[in-house]
Order: structure tokens, then C-alpha cells, then sequence
């Protein structure tokens, strides 16, 4: 009984809460800052995709911060799942392999997966997609083989390597911008050239591809932690 | 209110009842998905102005129009950042269920009392 008006409780105070949302009125114009981003946006940092213009360059510092706690997330997961090995039986014992269905689907499919991940990250800046987008797409193909090829992962070490890699790529980006443009995380430290061709818009597309790497590395990770759990 | 923006207050009371009423760790962890997406919904429908296009200039949206024909892209740039947020929270979430599982060998929360008041 108290659990279940505690719960009534909780529901309307949430009701409350977000009640003022819902009776906001529907609106006629952008706000002052989306008025300002979508006015200069592209003549500032030449991308054409101005909500790539927001996550990678505008609100840079949230992106990075995002990457930090994904990187948390990941080690948590792992952290959480880690055990020790108790003896070499679990080991050696070999899990059982899938149908060929799956496996000829899956070498069928993968390098078209890893083709449309990579042209989804290049193109963040001149239509949808970018550096998330695209490289949960590539750990989906490294899932497809994980899936048909138990047993068979990428290297541990080369997985970590990246994540380290790509994300000091990151960073190592935004000290240029602070160095040579002034600001850190500023994407103009690259010339901005012809908005909605494929190299364009400064650091942008450099900035994408080390948040695709990073994330299609962390989400393997986490897959291979999730993965290493059941067999 | 647009029709997405109550699909998305629908969703959120959806799966806030679900985490307070089911006993299944998974279940839990479903409706902090459902929320999640309810969420997501609601930041959307907050930014979109009504018959206006997508934030992306090409040959159909110049640079010039774009502050009169294009929504907020903020809102859209954060829920990209949550959606990402979302799924690396749920994943934490499974894996806390996978070792509360291996410990307890129950996922049904009325098993496992230590935290009770």
C-alpha cells in the first residue's frame, strides 16, 4: 500500500514537473542562438549541416564531454562484467558455431557495412550523419562477424589502441584550435573551403572521424564485454 | 502541443510506470528505455517549427533562407548527444543486471534485499 501511493506520489510530481513543457505555446521563430547559428553558421565554419555544426564545433566541449562518459559507460561495463579466470576450461571449451546462413550473410554483408559506416562519418558535415552515426554503424559490422564467427574479435589491444588513439586525436584537435585559431576546440584551423563539397569545412570532417573510431571502438568493447558474459 | 511532442509525454509516463511497477530487473531496464525515447521526443518536438525543413543547406535550402526556413538545430545536435548517452546508460544498466544475476541467481528485485528499508 505505501509502496503503491509512493509510486502515485512520484507520478504526479513528475506530472508537475513537466506540465509547464507541455503548455508551451508552439513556436513562430528560432531562438536567439538558433537564429544566430542558422544566420552565420555556414559562412563561419563552411559546414553545410549546421546540427553537425552545433555537436562538433558550437557545442564542441559538450561532444567531448559525451565521449568522456561514454568512455566511462565502456569501463564501467567492464568493470562491473570483469572476472577472474577461475581455470583454462572455459577457455578451450569451443562454442558452437553458427548456421552458414549467417556466416556467408555476414562476409556477404560486412564490407558493404564498413563502406556505409565510413561514407556516413566523411559526410557528417554536408548531410545527415557524422562521427556517431557512422561508427555505431561499423561496430554493427564487427557485431555481424562476432555474431557468425563466435570466438573471432577484434584484438583486444587494438580495439584499446584506438579508443587511446582517436581520442587524443580529439583533444589533440581542440589544443590546435586553441593554439592557432584561438579557441579551444575551433574548427577553423583548416581552410573552410567550398560549403557542401567533401573537403570542406575545417577541422570538422578530422573531428568526425576520431568521434567514429572512438565510438565504433567503444561500442565493440562493450558488445565484446556483453558477449564474453554469455558465452 | 504537436502530436509528437504527447507521443512523447506518453512514452515518458509509459516507461516511468514500468520502472516503478514491474519487479523484472530486464523489464526496469526497458522502461528506462522507453522513458528514454519519450525524452528524446519531447527535446525534438520542442525545437520544430511548423512547416519549416531540415537545418542542412544544398540546392533546395540556400544559406540566406535558412534562419526563415530551417528549425532550431539545437535541439536535434542534443538529442543526438543523448541518444548516444542513453545507450551507454542502458548498457551499463544490462551489464549491472548480468552481475546481479551471476551473484543472486534472480533478476525478480523482491529477491534481493539488502537495500530494503
Amino acid at each position: 500500500m505505501i509502496k503503491r501511493s509512493l509510486i502515485v506520489l512520484l507520478l504526479i510530481v513528475t506530472a508537475y514537473i513537466l506540465y509547464p513543457l507541455a503548455i508551451l505555446p508552439p513556436q513562430d521563430n528560432l531562438g536567439n542562438a538558433a537564429a544566430a547559428i542558422t544566420a552565420d553558421g555556414v559562412t563561419d565554419l563552411g559546414a553545410a549541416n549546421l546540427v553537425t555544426s552545433v555537436i562538433v564545433s558550437y557545442r564542441g566541449l559538450d561532444t567531448l564531454g559525451e565521449v568522456t562518459v561514454l568512455f566511462l559507460a565502456t569501463a564501467g561495463v567492464g568493470f562491473v562484467l570483469f572476472r577472474k579466470r577461475k581455470s583454462d576450461t572455459a577457455d578451450t571449451e569451443v562454442p558452437r558455431q553458427a548456421s552458414e546462413f549467417l556466416q556467408t550473410g555476414a562476409i556477404f554483408l560486412w564490407p558493404y557495412i564498413v563502406i556505409l559506416g565510413i561514407f556516413i562519418i566523411f559526410h557528417g558535415h554536408i548531410s545527415p550523419g557524422g562521427g556517431f552515426q557512422g561508427g555505431v554503424i561499423l561496430a554493427m559490422a564487427f557485431l555481424l562477424i562476432m555474431l557468425a564467427f563466435p570466438g573471432k574479435a577484434l584484438p583486444e589491444g587494438f580495439r584499446h589502441a584506438m579508443e587511446s588513439l582517436s581520442g587524443l586525436a580529439y583533444v589533440g584537435i581542440a589544443i590546435a584550435g586553441l593554439a592557432i585559431a584561438g579557441d579551444f576546440l575551433n574548427t577553423r584551423i583548416l581552410p573552410t573551403g567550398q560549403t557542401g563539397s567533401l573537403i570542406s569545412a575545417g577541422a570538422i570532417p578530422l573531428i568526425s572521424v576520431a568521434i567514429g573510431i572512438k565510438v565504433g571502438a567503444e561500442m565493440v568493447t562493450i558488445l565484446a564485454h556483453l558477449r564474453k558474459e554469455e558465452a | 502541443m504537436t502530436l509528437v511532442s504527447i507521443l512523447g509525454f506518453v512514452l515518458i509516463a509509459v516507461g516511468l510506470w514500468g520502472m516503478l511497477t514491474r519487479r523484472n530487473l530486464i523489464k526496469i531496464i526497458v522502461g528506462f528505455s522507453i522513458m528514454d525515447t519519450g525524452v528524446h521526443l519531447v527535446i525534438v518536438s520542442l525545437g520544430f517549427i511548423k512547416g519549416r525543413t531540415a537545418p542542412i543547406i544544398n540546392k533546395a535550402l540556400s544559406a540566406g533562407d535558412a534562419p526563415s526556413r530551417a528549425v532550431d538545430p539545437i535541439p536535434s545536435a542534443l538529442v543526438l548527444t543523448a541518444i548516444v548517452i542513453g545507450l551507454a546508460v542502458t548498457a551499463l544498466l544490462l551489464s549491472f543486471a548480468v552481475r546481479i544475476y551471476r551473484e543472486k541467481r534472480t533478476l525478480n528485485i523482491d529477491d534481493i534485499s539488502e537495500l530494503k528499508w
